[in-house]
């Protein structure tokens, strides 16, 4: 038999090649990021601390918040900044509304085309006019949510390190509740069709995954990392368990957590704090057996969208009529530290050496798509093995592959901005 | 039949003729912006301004031709003075023109200021429409003095310094006056130029900066 698959998987963010080789019993699969390699890591070295939040948040457009924030976190652990917890809530809800709006564009633009039959989204707007149009009203909601609390759509300016610039005024509040109240109503019909989808059956081979861990509450910052085997440290180790290696064939990195494959992401978050989702519950409760199938990741994205929505609206309509405490001071002094925050598609560690004056003299990024991408090669592995012991034709491979491959949203801007240590 | 010289180049023209006339019929070119051709001329915007033997800088589309006239209409002189004209038209302008979706060659406006190097608003008068308080008074370096305008000041609008993502104002006056600025408000000039680096350092302009910047350290411990 000689037979190989070499799919350019379309519908994610940035240029990946997944290649399959069929012509051994035993399939091997590629996960073959063709981006140019982008040296952010490099970029910052010899720059101010205040300077480099605004350079990565650069590094991807879609998830540009959730680089800053990491960066921030990063800088305001080096310089030892406590900041007021109500800094920390409007962190989170920066990061939750980003994240909604993340899935927005993942679940109904890119993802959800597999299962409707459609080739792009004009074909589905065709046939499906209600659903495109009300992502779209949805993605705009929560676009303009992110506007006003982080003063643009991309690349946030309220924040520097040490806090806000400056205070959330009482317009604000009310406008960014009133935004989220009516993106609240539009996503509880919206996930539906995501929640009812068949998925195509996978168990997955490698069930190790790493999220962050919050003392309490649900996609909150934390100090902590938790495995999916119980093993629980502070962020400044994530060295010791997380290790990063770089293939021949790909421009990006991969990651292995004590030596095992694993993943992160939302089907991660879910499998580790389900039962700390409040007012999803009834949700979390159809989509809780299937969380084992690397597709479901589609599903946890749903219940994460509406309970990012849900909760930002809750948190902020509690922050109304008090006063906030949105800046904490900063001294300049060495220091080296580690930001970690859970993004769109999981776990993204920012790690940085800071000298007297202020300067970085080292920095680490690890992206979610590095630490997930062998776990998607494992998947893929494990799927195209399944497809062809039922005699599936090679197209259906082909296109079974994609899907999975989309389920897990991998952006390999970011995955590729990796300098490669020797 | 009229004798002119457009630029030392001798040819004939109709005696009712203006001198955008000649010079176009010459085979050069001047700049026009209110003139329209058989329904306005009344030279009221004068970027078409061309310098005369006698030393004059007359508007050529409503100046008349006579004989022996020797007209000039890239000296230095007019030059500097057609940027002026520019420069005075854009000060009463809209500075959201700046960042008009129309600037890649439709508004003649915006390219005669592209090709004349007329991009001198400076994000502080964007700043200022808002009413934002100055960062610089705060001791924040920002380079909004020295940064063309055009983003609406997005980022001083929230308090945040600017950046300088649109580019320097290629101004030397501008510029300067910018330096000035942060010498007066005490900001450290050299947060300034690593500030400024961050996404001009590939552009020429970065070390007249530079030589601005040292200039006003030197001055400042004189």
């Amino acid at each position: 038999m000689s037979l190989s698959i070499q799919s350019k998987v379309d519908r994610v963010f940035g240029h990946l090649e997944v290649q399959v080789d069929l012509r051994d019993k035993d399939v091997k699969t590629k996960f073959v990021v063709m981006d140019d390699l982008r040296f952010f890591e490099h970029v910052v070295i010899g720059r101010k601390f205040t300077e480099v939040p605004y350079i990565v948040s650069r590094i991807c457009g879609a998830c540009s918040i959730a680089h800053f924030l990491a960066s921030v976190n990063a800088v305001e652990d080096a310089l030892k900044v406590e900041v007021s917890e109500d800094v920390m809530m409007l962190k989170e809800v920066m990061n939750k509304i980003q994240i909604a709006q993340n899935t927005v564009v993942h679940l109904y633009f890119l993802a959800i085309l597999d299962y409707l039959n459609s080739r792009n989204l004009n074909e589905l707007a065709l046939s499906k006019p209600e659903l495109v149009k009300s992502a779209i009203i949805l993605n705009s909601l929560c676009l303009q949510a992110t506007k006003l609390l982080a003063g643009r759509i991309v690349n946030p300016n309220t924040y520097v390190v040490g806090g806000f610039t400056k205070n959330l005024t009482k317009e604000v509040l009310e406008k960014t509740v009133k935004t989220l109240d009516k993106a609240e109503k539009v996503a509880r019909e919206l996930i539906k069709p995501i929640i009812d989808l068949d998925l195509p059956r996978l168990e997955d081979p490698e069930p190790h995954y790493v999220v962050l861990d919050p003392p309490t509450g649900y996609l909150s910052m934390s100090d902590y990392i938790v495995g999916s085997d119980g093993v629980r440290f502070r962020k400044s180790e994530y060295l010791n368990y997380i290790s990063e290696g770089v293939s021949e064939y790909s421009t990006s990195k991969y990651c292995l957590y004590n030596g095992k494959t694993f993943f992160v992401g939302p089907r991660a978050r879910l499998l580790a704090f389900s039962e700390r989702l409040s007012g999803v519950s009834d949700i979390v409760g159809h989509v809780r057996e299937e969380l084992k199938n690397p597709f479901a990741n589609l599903k946890a994205k749903a219940v994460e969208l509406l309970y990012c929505i849900a909760n930002s609206k809750e948190v902020l309509s509690s922050l109304k009529g008090r006063d906030l405490n949105i800046r904490t001071d900063v001294k300049v002094r060495a220091g080296e530290g580690v930001g970690v925050i859970e993004a769109p598609r999981g776990l993204l560690i920012h790690h940085y050496r800071l000298n007297d004056q202020g300067i970085i003299t080292y920095a680490n990024v690890i992206t979610p798509t590095v630490m997930f991408s062998k776990h998607v090669e494992v998947a893929t592995k494990s799927l195209s093995k399944k497809l062809l012991e039922e005699g599936v034709s090679l197209t259906e491979v082909e296109a079974k592959v994609g899907a999975l491959v989309r389920a897990y949203d991998p952006c390999l801007v970011c995955a590729v901005h990796l300098e490669v240590r020797r | 039949m009229v004798k002119v010289f457009v630029n030392g180049k001798e040819i004939d023209v109709d005696v009712e003729s203006t001198l955008l006339n000649a010079i176009v019929k010459a085979g050069y070119e001047v700049p026009t912006l209110c003139y329209l051709k058989g329904i306005f001329n009344e030279a009221t915007c004068r970027v078409c301004i061309v310098e005369i033997s006698s030393g004059r800088l007359v508007p050529a589309c409503a100046y008349p031709v006579s004989e022996g006239l020797k007209v000039f209409t890239d000296s230095e002189r007019v030059l500097k003075y057609r940027r002026a004209i520019i420069e005075l038209i854009l000060a009463s302008h809209k500075i959201k023109c700046q960042s008009c979706s129309m600037k890649g060659g439709y508004c003649q406006l915006l390219k005669l200021s592209k090709d004349y190097g007329v991009e001198g608003i400076p994000v502080c008068s964007e700043c200022k429409l808002y009413g934002s308080e100055c960062l610089l008074a705060r001791g924040i370096p920002c380079l909004g003095p020295i940064t063309i305008a055009g983003c609406n000041a997005v980022c001083t609008n929230e308090y945040s310094q600017c950046i300088g993502c649109r580019g320097p104002v290629s101004r030397y006056d501008v510029l300067k006056e910018g330096v000035e600025l942060y010498v007066k408000y005490g900001i450290d000039v050299n947060e300034v130029l690593r500030l400024a680096e961050l996404f001009w350092s590939s552009l020429p302009i970065i070390d007249t900066l530079r030589g601005l910047l040292r200039e006003s350290k030197s001055g400042g411990k004189a």
